[in-house]
């Protein structure tokens, strides 16, 4: 992976010429970007003609397909801290991403007589058990089944009538019990690496079943391409995997057009690459090895988009 | 010093409707310099002459209460791919350069999305950025914030004032909007609520401050009208959806009476019945408009309704969990329990429902039961209504009778039965028509340069064809101009040019 560069410098001039000589062009790696850079690398974009996705998989995000089949129920931390009386870590551990997430969002005590309850579901103890903490151990493959039987339990189906094991009835149960003994319920979660995307419909599935019932929401962690993912929105009417981005007219293609396959297709030889690109791009660019031109740039990035545009057009090869 | 001869033109001999300055189909030139309208200069050679003579020359559109950026129009796209890509009708809900250039086709040229929380007006404003041609403003949710609503609660007219004043400087807002006052708290209040929580009256006290519904409504445009920001509180009341409702918008009307208020989407706060109950759902059209039309101190939009596919979307994120509940749909609601965390779902408005036809009868009795014009904004609360590119088929609908008795002709056979609206002949003249799509709404929104041809306005000038089919008249305008600069002509867009944000500032 080359290094970042700087707004300025020579080594701008020949990011400029890679980027120029390319057949076709890749804007990715957008997770964590500012809203203005996100804005920055679409203009970049449509002035190259470039196909442009954020980089976490469509399929990872609660607003992906999930939104569009079954909805979704998220809020931020701080809900968590305002209103929950009850958090479940499901199959995550904040602290990974966050070391003081416990300590600023679930430590606080809520206001009036409510007391906070926790449980840690999954391979994670998260807080060490006590009176108000409970870990339900389970495998991390367990994760989907177990949340399609808590919203079984949740909905009153005998989960006698499922064919689940024991460990995974107990702990539906257990789930189960603690949600009805709630008034707010927040369901953490973790799937910015999932590659299939079972995992957020089947947390969004959960948590709409118990919503219905009940306040309850889903405070989604992990890797964010959050403004990315609404400028890409705004411009093209879809998060991501845009063919070629053109705010008259991109086309959204979530099963051929995102990062990774355009990457191992070789449907790109140019990437540019727009602070992090995620652990999935980052292996797809490995696999490609020197077959595409990688050109990493560190925001801010408005003057360097309007440079190597110009410089792209200078050649005559702009699509 | 003169300018350019192209900042100069005289859209000449054009058959004028600018009710703001009491014209109504005079023949006559509209003189332009410098993206204003001017009066007859003296040195009149200098002006680039476009023939206008034959052709119906109006204000640019604008539309009072829309949906067209920050989160939950984001939402609102990625919910329903289905109707984003469709080819027979525009997406549902546009990406925001397509939003700029369908309005601008349609002769519209200012927008005002009626629904910004706080802490998402940045993004909103950079998303807004992106739209092309229109001038644009927003009304911020800040009625709904925590600190906000305990001010009020604790009749702190004052602090109200200041918080309110601080929201509309942060999030470059033009209004402020209340959407189902106190609903967040009773949603989120699960022990009170035994369920979803949207239903309780403007009396019932709001969980967790010592405060009702009618308390904020009445404090809150007190404190908007005494910071003086051009448009009185924008008012989203309790219930909407809900059987039974008209009540709750008679008792918002009577608490906001003398105070000033603008009521959004009343069509969807008219409705009469009791839970579930499809008999005896219907129309309170009646009662609400003999006391709205007399209390001139309100004004409102009407959320018309229109058949089709289409995707909802509120700041008032009990009620679109309460529709979800109802149609089984999927439904999204970001940052649930915020203040000012919006819901989204698809929604699918069909001519045999026995409530879309009501919805949509009820929308059509409103416009037809006021009797001034000048209070009313046509809407279709876009998106959530009908799509905004589907005003001229309700302009057809509000200025053709026979054209509506065949509509009528179409619905659910009960509501043809119930309906007033099967014995209302009124028919809206283009003046009227042009009011309520753009001089009232300009008023209404306190806007002094835009809905009007008089000199000092911006030159926002929509040319349409004369066509006795409305709808075709008003879907295609011959000519459009924001600020002087033709930027369609025809369907097609000629010039994208940047508008104006429109940021209010209070006396705080």
């Amino acid at each position: 992976m080359p290094p970042l560069l700087p707004a300025t410098g020579a080594d701008l001039d020949h990011a400029a010429a890679t980027i120029a000589a390319a057949r076709r062009v890749l804007v990715t790696g957008l997770v964590g970007a500012a809203v203005a850079d996100a804005v920055a690398a679409c203009d970049l974009a449509e002035a190259l003609a470039a196909a442009f996705d954020p980089g976490a998989p469509e399929t990872a995000r609660v607003t992906g397909p999930t939104v569009a089949r079954i909805g979704g129920v998220t809020a931020v931390p701080a809900e968590l801290r305002d209103r929950a009386d009850l958090v479940i870590f499901w199959f995550c551990d904040p602290r990974r991403a966050d070391a003081t997430f416990l300590d600023r969002f679930v430590a606080p005590a809520l206001p009036g007589p409510r007391g906070r309850r926790t449980i840690a579901v999954g391979p994670h103890d998260v807080a060490g058990d006590g009176a108000a903490h409970r870990h339900v151990a389970l495998p991390g493959e367990a994760a989907i089944d177990a949340a399609r039987l808590v919203e079984a339990a949740a909905t009153g189906i005998d989960l006698e009538t499922l064919a689940a094991d024991g460990p995974l009835r107990s702990a539906a149960d257990a789930v189960a019990a603690a949600v009805a003994a709630a008034s707010c319920v927040a369901v953490v979660t973790d799937w910015a690496a999932d590659p299939t995307g079972l995992g957020p419909w089947s947390t969004a599935s959960l948590v709409r079943r118990l919503a219905g019932r009940r306040p309850a929401f889903e405070v989604p962690l992990g890797e964010r391409d959050d403004a990315a993912v609404a400028v890409g929105t705004w411009r093209y009417g879809a998060a991501g995997a845009i063919e070629v981005a053109d705010r008259a007219g991109g086309r959204f293609l979530p099963a051929e057009g995102d990062a990774v396959r355009l990457v191992d297709r070789r449907e790109v030889d140019c990437v540019v690459v727009v602070g992090t690109p995620t652990p999935q791009v980052n292996a797809a660019l490995a696999r490609a090895g020197d077959a595409i031109a990688v050109v990493r740039l560190a925001p801010p990035l408005a003057d360097v988009a309007r440079r190597i545009a110009a410089a792209r057009s200078a050649t005559g090869t702009v699509a | 010093m003169s300018g350019p001869a192209v900042d100069r033109i005289v859209l000449a001999g054009g058959t004028i409707h600018d009710p703001a300055n009491g014209r109504d189909g005079v023949v006559d030139d509209v003189w332009i310099e410098g993206g204003r309208i001017v009066p007859r200069p003296a040195e009149a050679t200098v002006f680039r002459r476009i023939d206008a003579r034959g052709l119906v020359v109006m204000p640019g559109g604008v539309d009072l209460h829309s949906h067209v950026a920050g989160p939950k129009v984001g939402f609102g796209r990625r919910i329903a791919p289905q109707l984003a890509r469709r080819t027979d009708a525009p997406a549902a809900v546009p990406t925001i350069h397509a939003t700029g250039a369908a309005y601008t086709a349609l002769g519209y040229t200012t927008v005002f999305d009626a629904a910004i929380a706080t802490s998402a007006a940045t993004l909103a404003h950079a998303e807004l950025a992106d739209l092309p041609v229109l001038d644009k403003g927003i009304y911020l949710l800040a009625a709904d914030d925590t600190a906000v609503l305990a001010a009020v609660a604790r009749d702190d007219a004052r602090e109200t004032r200041r918080l309110l004043a601080e929201a509309v400087a942060a999030g470059a807002g033009w209004g402020v909007k209340v959407a189902n006052p106190g609903g967040p708290a009773f949603w989120r209040d699960a022990e009170r609520a035994r369920g979803r929580g949207d239903h309780h009256d403007l009396d019932s006290a709001v969980p967790g401050l010592d405060v009702t519904p009618r308390l904020l409504l009445e404090r809150l445009a007190d404190a908007v009208r005494d910071l003086g920001l051009p448009h009185p509180l924008h008012v989203h009341t309790a219930n909407l959806g809900l059987p039974g409702n008209w009540r709750t918008l008679l008792e918002t009307m009577r608490s906001l009476d003398g105070r000033g208020a603008h009521l959004a989407h009343v069509q969807f706060h008219s409705y009469t019945g009791g839970d579930l109950d499809e008999g005896s759902f219907g129309s309170g059209v009646a009662p609400l408009a003999e006391f709205f039309n007399t209390h001139a101190g309100l004004t409102l939009d009407v959320g018309q309704v229109l058949f089709g596919d289409t995707v909802a979307m509120t700041g008032d994120s009990a009620a679109a969990a309460h529709l979800a509940e109802a149609t089984g749909v999927p439904w999204v609601s970001h940052d649930l329990h915020l203040s000012g965390g919006c819901g989204v779902l698809p929604v699918a408005y069909r001519e045999k429902s026995l409530v879309h036809a009501w919805q949509w009868a009820i929308g059509l009795e409103w416009f037809l039961s006021v009797d001034d014009p000048w209070r009313v904004a046509l809407s279709t609360d876009h998106p959530n209504g009908a799509h905004f590119t589907a005003y001229p088929h309700l302009m057809q609908l509000l200025g053709d009778a026979a054209f509506r008795r065949e509509a009528f002709a179409r619905i659910h056979p009960a509501v043809r039965k119930r309906s007033p609206l099967r014995s209302i002949d009124r028919e809206y003249t283009l003046q009227e028509l042009c009011i309520v799509t753009r001089a009232a709404p300009a008023r209404i929104a306190g806007l002094t340069h835009q809905g009007h041809l008089g000199p000092g306005a911006d030159a926002d000038v929509t040319l349409y064809r004369p066509d006795p089919d409305l709808a075709r008249m008003f879907s295609m305008p011959a000519r459009v101009y924001k600020r002087g600069v033709l930027v369609a002509e025809d369907g097609h867009l000629r010039a994208a040019p940047v508008g104006a944000t429109l940021a209010a500032t209070s006396r705080e």
